[in-house]
């Protein structure tokens, strides 16, 4: 019995001289773990909310109601080679104007800003 | 005489402390009672200036997607196709780069408006009311920015637009048309 033991404590101290330490403490390799995974999502979040990202992001909690607003990117690609001719121009007048006429956006009005569209009372505008 | 005199500096005193401006906000002048009605009905404008937040950011989504859209999947190809036929499309190309460039402007001046609106979300509007004001104050002015960049977005669109119809026309009168 005693052996055993003796054998036992001299394999414990072999082991504590030849293993690296991340294989003798696992405690210690499991808090290292922790720390660096969480240092890695702060910066991850970090760069995030910093980036305009966050704003493109409609997955969001709160934008469950506008998702659906979200227009298709169902715009057909026009070749980059080949022959220009006036009936090419005219495809891709087609699919040009399409695009352009939408980017005239009128929803960026002031109004949506006025003290009378946020319910305050008539002060500068 | 000095009675009346007392009498009219009393009464001018009286006045200033009553009619005095309490703050005022980039040329705007809030008085306390206009301060009380901020602080009274602030909490609803909050709840109208998220609701804005969330619609705008669907706008600056489909905006975005849109002004890449024309970029790189309209302009960017017919610039190369222009060029693989050894034609002159250098003002079409100049504009190419402006739009770009364009792009890049709206993203900034979205991302500056959000802030601001963010700001006027989150602050302490019963405890702050002024600087609440001031922070929609500054909303308004870097909406305006936003607006003022997709004018200039859509004036861009539209010129590329005239200058192919130019291009077209001179290709078609030189004969290099293939």
């Amino acid at each position: 019995m005693n052996d055993k033991h003796s054998i036992a404590a001299q394999l414990k101290d072999l082991d504590a001289e030849t293993l690296p330490w991340y294989r003798r403490n696992l405690v210690m390799l499991i808090i290292a773990a922790v720390v660096f995974a969480i240092a890695l999502t702060s910066l991850s979040l970090h760069l995030y909310s910093t980036s305009t990202a966050s704003q493109l992001d409609l997955s969001r909690p709160g934008y469950e109601s506008v998702r659906a607003a979200i227009e298709k990117n169902d715009i057909k690609d026009f070749s980059a080679t080949g022959v220009i001719t006036g009936e090419t121009i005219d495809q891709f007048d087609t699919l040009y104007d399409a695009q352009v006429t939408k980017t005239q956006s009128t929803q960026l009005s002031s109004d949506a800003l006025s003290d009378e569209a946020l319910g305050l009372p008539s002060i500068g505008n | 005489m000095q009675k009346i005199l007392r009498a009219i500096v009393l009464s001018l005193g009286a006045v200033c402390v009553v009619a005095y401006p309490t703050y005022a906000i980039s040329g705007v002048v809030l008085t306390d009672s206009q301060i009380e009605l901020i602080r009274s009905t602030c909490q609803t404008a909050q709840v109208n200036l998220n609701t804005l937040h969330t619609n705008d950011a669907v706008l600056r989504v489909n905006l975005g997607e849109r002004y890449l859209n024309i970029a790189r999947r309209l302009m960017a190809p017919m610039n190369s196709r222009i060029a693989l036929n050894g034609l002159d499309g250098v003002a079409l190309a100049q504009t190419a780069v402006s739009y770009n460039e364009g792009y890049q402007s709206f993203s900034t001046a979205y991302a500056t408006y959000q802030t601001s609106l963010e700001t006027a979300i989150n602050i302490d509007c019963r405890a702050q009311p002024v600087e609440f004001y001031q922070a929609i104050e500054k909303a308004r002015a870097d909406r305006g920015d936003v607006a003022y960049v997709v004018e200039q977005m859509y004036t861009l669109g539209v010129q590329y637009r005239t200058q192919l119809d130019e291009f077209a026309k001179n290709i078609s009168a030189t004969g290099t048309q293939q």
